[in-house]
């Protein structure tokens, strides 16, 4: 009776389906009849060319009826064909006697399939969710349970160096758009049963693969809960790239600063694992997110650990600098000009003042101009094809770097400023966005209140970035609340054997890296001749 | 929502608050009358005091800097009046006169760059406080800003166009500068002035810079001619370049310079390369007991005799000598600061700090106990080493 009554219902909403509304009648389970269920398949997916029903009749004397179902190109043909079609459809013809137990799928899955990532499963909804993500389903007639078999295969980028994180010493992979070759790509980075990976699908409409790295008895306490927690509270359609997640999960949605990392480094990303962080890897980007995130990490570099220590802790203070260049120049430029003069080296100040000569603007305008075409610039360059973005950036640096000053329309000092700007935003890559905004706080306020309005600017981003946290851990730490500890690995980068513990500041578990060793040879005899075969 | 709507309010706040200054002090580069050196004359009539200011012409420095290369040799000064602008305003005081010069130029004076100031010396016999007291007060000069005396009138040592240099008031600072090498000119900036304007007892000396005529006709050149001495501002007397020496022996100031030194048949150069001294101060009985120790280092850089001197003896009798000369430029300058009542010297403040009560006795006559000045002075050279040539060149007698 409620059978029926049910199904009267769902042949009205067939209908509506078909009129574009979200399936929401699909049954709950297989029904074990073959048509009804390819029925209920086709009348969800409606009439998408992709999906590929095969019918066809196997077992002795062909007295079974079974379906496989597929999406074109998600799959892999070859093994459809020869490892789930051939051996049904031609090997079980000669098998004597064994129509009985052809219904049975356990046994069709134990005895005859040859494919290795297969499951027995009934839950229509899992099954759809399978066939969606590329898996081949088979059903069987008279068999109230369907086969998921994994034979995903489709065509992807290969793993190619990081375009964004490049590095002279180090591992020239990068990760992709596939999430399993990902998560492939750090289980061969970090070899260890406490490595979890834990899936989940966001996104109501996409349900798009994520996954949390982390690794057990190293990761802050409470984090992945955390983490989870908030990954389950996102209540969204889609999910196409890691900034979603991001956007959904950070600590200061409104702040300019990012307190989620990512990083499309497989090496990166086992580092900070190790460190006590998770992970968030999404399916279809090659970004990884890392929380907690701190503030010193963007000045981090994966080749900072390769190179050796008195190198890197240079490279890493110059990255310092950068950043503060990059902020501040064209704001500390403008100052200088408008309020305090004084403070220009005389012999400076001479050619400065030359240099504008003729000049029609303010120098905060002539700064502001600068900046915008510097930034319409770059967004150009981003943005145009590969062969035309030589030729504008070509034709930017002509008019930027020397029509403008020719024609008078800025001092060539301002070309400095601005090159000095641009060549230091790319240093700090991870903090581009908030250094192009803070750059035109600074240069607003240093115009019209000079060397007063760039600290107090200053102090209000301080304050707010000493009132940010990523996932319960200060972003300013180490400095803020200093961690002395943790300063081995902020301005400098100490020797990795000097490196004993994980940063303190993110309270993970098992702080302690290493034991208190230093290289050295292992005994005289270890100098020698001798020493060196070893 | 509201947050954002609150933040925002903030922000316009901040925004509108800082552009409601209007950019109040803000100039542009291009838009300074900016002031390398000044000079101070004095003139007849009700506006007696005459300011020379000394203004950079910045498009001409950039290109005459490549000019004057060529325009450089050119003799007659061709040059002059291209790279600076020697703007002349008068006024009954200082600051009158710096505000007066904006009837000839389009900006206000800025002064935060001036590195000199040249006192006429027509203006230092009548008295040079009533110039100064500008350049203590304002906010815009800079302490540092040295000071010197033109033996004429400040414009025309302004006027000089150097050989070397783009601009005349530079060239006098890097002159001043230079004469470290010699010890026989102390630099002297406002805060000394300062210094001694509120001392009741010191005295200013001040570099003296002189017009000479160079190596080509109608070349003029400026040179450093030791040093004056203006006493409660006004000019007293001059000093050589032995008796400047002398008294910067005393003060310690001496950081180098050549002592030529005759000793047998030949002249001996020291050159000092170390000096410091210790004063030891006391008034008893009316007179005014001064013990300076000085201790000083040199080099023998020269020796156009055909002795040998690189041993212990020889050595030993040129420091003798060296010390000698020390001597007599101290004896000298204090000879000389005493005939002037002139405590170049600033003993009266050592006493004031040493022994308040005896100051306060002296303080009353300064002038009469500073006459009877009983300076003994005990030098003390070392010559460690007789140069790289360690050995005399051939000595024709051996």
């Amino acid at each position: 009776m409620f059978r029926v009554m049910r199904r009267i219902r769902r042949k009205n909403r067939d209908h509506r389906e078909d009129a574009g509304q979200t399936p929401e009648t699909t049954p709950k389970t297989l029904s074990g009849a073959l048509d009804k269920d390819i029925g209920a398949f086709r009348a969800a997916l409606g009439e998408s060319s992709d999906i590929i029903i095969k019918e066809f009749e196997f077992g002795f004397e062909k007295q079974v009826r079974g379906a496989l179902l597929y999406v074109d190109g998600l799959t892999d043909r070859q093994l459809i064909d020869d490892g789930l079609l051939r051996p049904l459809m031609f090997d079980t013809t000669f098998v004597s006697g064994a129509g009985e137990g052809m219904s049975d799928i356990e046994a069709i899955n134990r005895d005859i399939i040859a494919a290795s990532d297969v499951k027995p499963k009934a839950d229509f909804d899992e099954m759809m969710d399978d066939l969606l993500s590329g898996n081949t389903v088979l059903l069987v007639d008279g068999c109230p349970r369907g086969l998921s078999i994994g034979d995903r295969k489709f065509m992807m980028r290969s793993i190619e160096p990081p375009i964004t994180e490049s590095v002279v010493r180090g591992p020239r992979e990068g990760f992709t758009e596939s999430i399993r070759i990902n998560t492939s790509m750090l289980r061969r980075k970090i070899k260890n049963p406490n490595l979890r990976l834990e899936g989940m699908k966001i996104g109501k409409q996409t349900h798009t693969d994520v996954a949390i790295a982390y690794i057990k008895g190293i990761v802050k306490p409470g984090l992945v809960e955390e983490l989870k927690k908030r990954l389950e509270r996102i209540d969204t359609d889609a999910i196409f790239e890691s900034g979603y997640i991001e956007a959904y999960i950070e600590d200061a949605p409104r702040s300019i600063f990012s307190t989620v990392g990512n990083s499309e480094r497989p090496d990166t990303i086992a580092a900070k694992l190790m460190e006590g962080r998770a992970a968030v890897f999404v399916d279809g980007t090659p970004f990884v997110l890392t929380v907690p995130l701190l503030f010193v990490e963007n000045f981090i570099t994966a080749e900072d650990y390769y190179l050796r220590p008195y190198f890197a802790s240079y490279v890493r203070f110059l990255r310092f600098i950068c950043y503060f260049i990059s902020v501040m120049t064209p704001a500390i430029y403008v100052a200088l000009t408008t309020f305090h003069q004084e403070l220009i080296p005389t012999q400076l100040l001479f050619t400065m003042a030359a240099g504008l000569n003729g000049v029609p603007f303010p120098a905060l305008l002539e700064a502001g101009l600068m900046v915008v075409a510097f930034d319409i610039l770059r967004e150009a360059g981003i943005r145009l094809p590969i062969a035309i973005g030589s030729a504008v950036s070509i034709v930017g640096a002509l008019v930027i770097g020397q029509a403008s000053v020719s024609a008078g329309l800025v001092g060539p000092f301002m070309v400095i400023i601005i090159a000095t700007t641009a060549i230091t935003n790319f240093v700090v890559s991870g903090l581009n966005e908030s250094i192009t905004i803070l750059r035109y706080v600074f240069l607003i306020m240093g115009g019209l209140l000079g060397g007063f309005g760039i600290m107090m600017t200053l102090l209000a981003v301080l304050l707010h970035m000493i009132t940010l946290r990523s996932f319960g851990t200060p972003f300013l730490s180490p400095f803020a609340p200093l961690t002395p500890k943790d300063l081995k690995d902020s301005f400098i980068r100490m020797p990795l054997w000097r490196m004993r513990t994980r940063p303190l500041s993110l309270r993970s578990w098992n702080i302690r890296r290493r034991k208190r060793t230093e290289p050295r040879p292992s005994g005289p005899a270890a100098g020698g001749m001798e020493g060196q075969g070893l | 929502m509201k947050d954002a709507k609150k933040a925002l309010g903030v922000f316009l706040c901040v925004l509108m608050a800082s552009a409601a200054t209007g950019c109040s002090g803000a100039r542009e580069l291009n838009a300074l009358s900016i002031v390398i050196g000044t000079g101070i004359d004095s003139a007849d009539g009700a506006k007696g005091l005459l300011l020379t200011a000394q203004i950079v012409k910045p498009s001409q420095i950039k290109s005459g800097g490549g000019s004057s290369d060529s325009g450089g040799n050119e003799p007659g000064g061709a040059q002059i009046g291209q790279t600076f602008w020697n703007l002349q305003s008068r006024g009954v005081t200082m600051f009158d006169a710096i505000r007066e010069s904006t009837h000839q130029t389009s900006n206000k004076l800025y002064l935060p760059h001036n590195s000199l100031i040249v006192i006429g010396r027509k203006a230092a016999e009548k008295g040079i406080d009533p110039y100064m007291d500008v350049f203590t007060r304002i906010a815009e000069p800079r302490p540092t800003t040295l000071i010197v005396m033109s033996d004429t009138t400040a414009l025309e040592a302004l006027s000089v166009q150097p050989q070397l240099d783009i601009l005349p008031a530079t060239n006098i600072v890097k002159l001043i500068e230079a004469q470290r090498f010699t010890s026989q000119c102390r630099p002297t900036n406002l805060v000394d002035y300062a210094n001694t304007a509120l001392s009741e007892t010191s005295a200013l000396a001040v570099p003296l810079v002189r017009i000479v005529s160079g190596t080509q006709p109608e070349e003029k050149a400026l040179a450093v001619k030791g040093m004056v001495v203006l006493k409660k501002g006004r000019l007293v007397g001059e000093l050589s370049e032995e008796e400047s020496r002398g008294c910067l022996w005393v003060t310690g100031d001496v950081e180098s310079g050549v002592l030529p030194v005759k000793y047998k048949d030949g002249e001996v150069s020291v050159e000092i390369v170390r000096a410091s001294s210790e004063v030891d101060i006391s008034y008893e009985g009316g007179r005014l007991r001064v013990q300076a120790k000085i201790e000083a280092a040199g080099e023998i850089t020269e020796n156009t005799g055909m002795n040998r001197i690189e041993t212990e003896e020889g050595l030993d009798t040129i420091a003798q000598l060296a010390a000698k000369a020390v001597l007599d430029e101290v004896t000298a300058a204090s000879q000389r600061l005493r005939s002037l009542s002139a405590d170049v010297y600033g003993f009266g403040e050592m006493l004031h700090k040493k022994d308040p009560a005896q100051w306060e006795k002296a303080r009353e006559d300064w002038d009469v106990v500073f006459n009877g000045l009983d300076l003994s002075a005990e030098v003390s050279f070392h010559i460690p080493s007789a140069g790289l040539a360690a050995k005399a060149m051939p000595d024709p007698q051996e």
